[in-house]
């Protein structure tokens, strides 16, 4: 084992080791129940899961054509019901459990994702 | 470039292709994006041990653009161009300390760049760092599955060096 290697195993042992720890760390459930959507990077939507008893779906329109259904059911969840993306990796995603795994639509370009309550009340 | 060397190369992309559509049609491992085998990565790292920097490249870069056509994902293009271009240039550049021993070391590491160009790319899709959360998983899988897919590279080289090297001593003689 030549030195370049052994140091390209010790870099391949470390960076694997950093990101397994990472993730389990991301992996908690969240304690906030404040829920973000964006779009293309622009907050469409701040609100506390905690107000919806009554199941609610909002249509989302991606600006490239395109279309996203957000569900709200009644129990405080939050998951993409529908969407008319090709990989409908969002829709897979399922509900919005932990702050480190967000639903993403990358075609569509829509994160939902927990965030942390407003200080102010709004 | 010879005949020959194009032939190997385009069955190469070939069974690359094959590979890579049957493994779409694989259920999905996890609910993460990017999490997979990418069983198609075994032709990849191959290519980098037993052709030139030139064509290895070449290879990567017809199997993603027609498995993008093929499998009708064009919308998914962008991340693999980034993601197996950074993880190209990197084996390439790896390829001089590593040895064909540690190939399966090699193929890590390539695991490990092509999710970051995945999530480097859609960083700049999506403006949003909220893709980045998914980065550790996604090292994680994507070591284990660079490893698989090196060890299995690895193995099959080991067993064609010798093949090839008769094949080319007989090319020689037949001129």
């Amino acid at each position: 084992m030549t030195k370049g290697v052994k140091i390209c195993l010790a870099a391949a042992v470390l960076i694997f080791a950093a990101a397994a720890v990472t993730a389990l760390l991301l992996r908690r459930p969240s304690d906030s129940t404040w829920v973000e959507i964006t779009q293309n990077g622009k907050v469409l939507y701040t609100f506390d899961l905690a107000d919806y008893d009554a199941e609610q779906t909002i249509r989302i329109e991606s600006p490239d054509g395109g279309y996203n259904i957000v569900e709200i059911g009644e129990d405080g969840t939050i998951r993409i019901s529908e969407a008319d993306c090709p990989d409908k990796t969002c829709i897979k995603t399922g509900t919005l459990k932990s702050e480190g795994v967000p639903i993403v639509c990358l075609p569509h370009k829509l994160v939902i994702k927990f965030t942390d309550a407003p200080q102010n009340g709004g | 470039m010879k005949t020959r060397r194009l032939t190997e190369l385009s069955l190469l992309t070939a069974a690359a292709l094959i590979i890579f559509i049957v493994e779409l049609r694989l259920p999905d491992l996890s609910s993460t994006p990017g999490v997979k085998l990418g069983l198609a990565n075994i032709f990849t790292v191959y290519a980098v041990y037993s052709y030139k920097a030139r064509e290895a490249a070449m290879l990567l870069v017809t199997r993603i653009l027609l498995g993008a056509i093929f499998s009708s994902n064009l919308s998914a293009l962008i991340y693999s161009l980034a993601g197996g271009a950074l993880c190209i240039a990197g084996m390439l550049l790896l390829k001089k300390v590593i040895p064909l021993n540690f190939l399966w070391l090699c193929s890590v590491f390539g695991a490990m760049l092509h999710n970051t160009g995945q999530i480097a790319a859609a960083l700049v899709v999506t403006r949003s760092p909220a893709v980045l959360l998914n980065y550790p998983v996604l090292i994680v899988t994507g070591s284990i599955a660079g490893l698989f897919t090196g060890l299995c590279a690895q193995y099959v080289l080991k067993r064609l060096i010798p093949v090839r090297r008769t094949d080319n001593n007989n090319e020689s003689k037949e001129k």
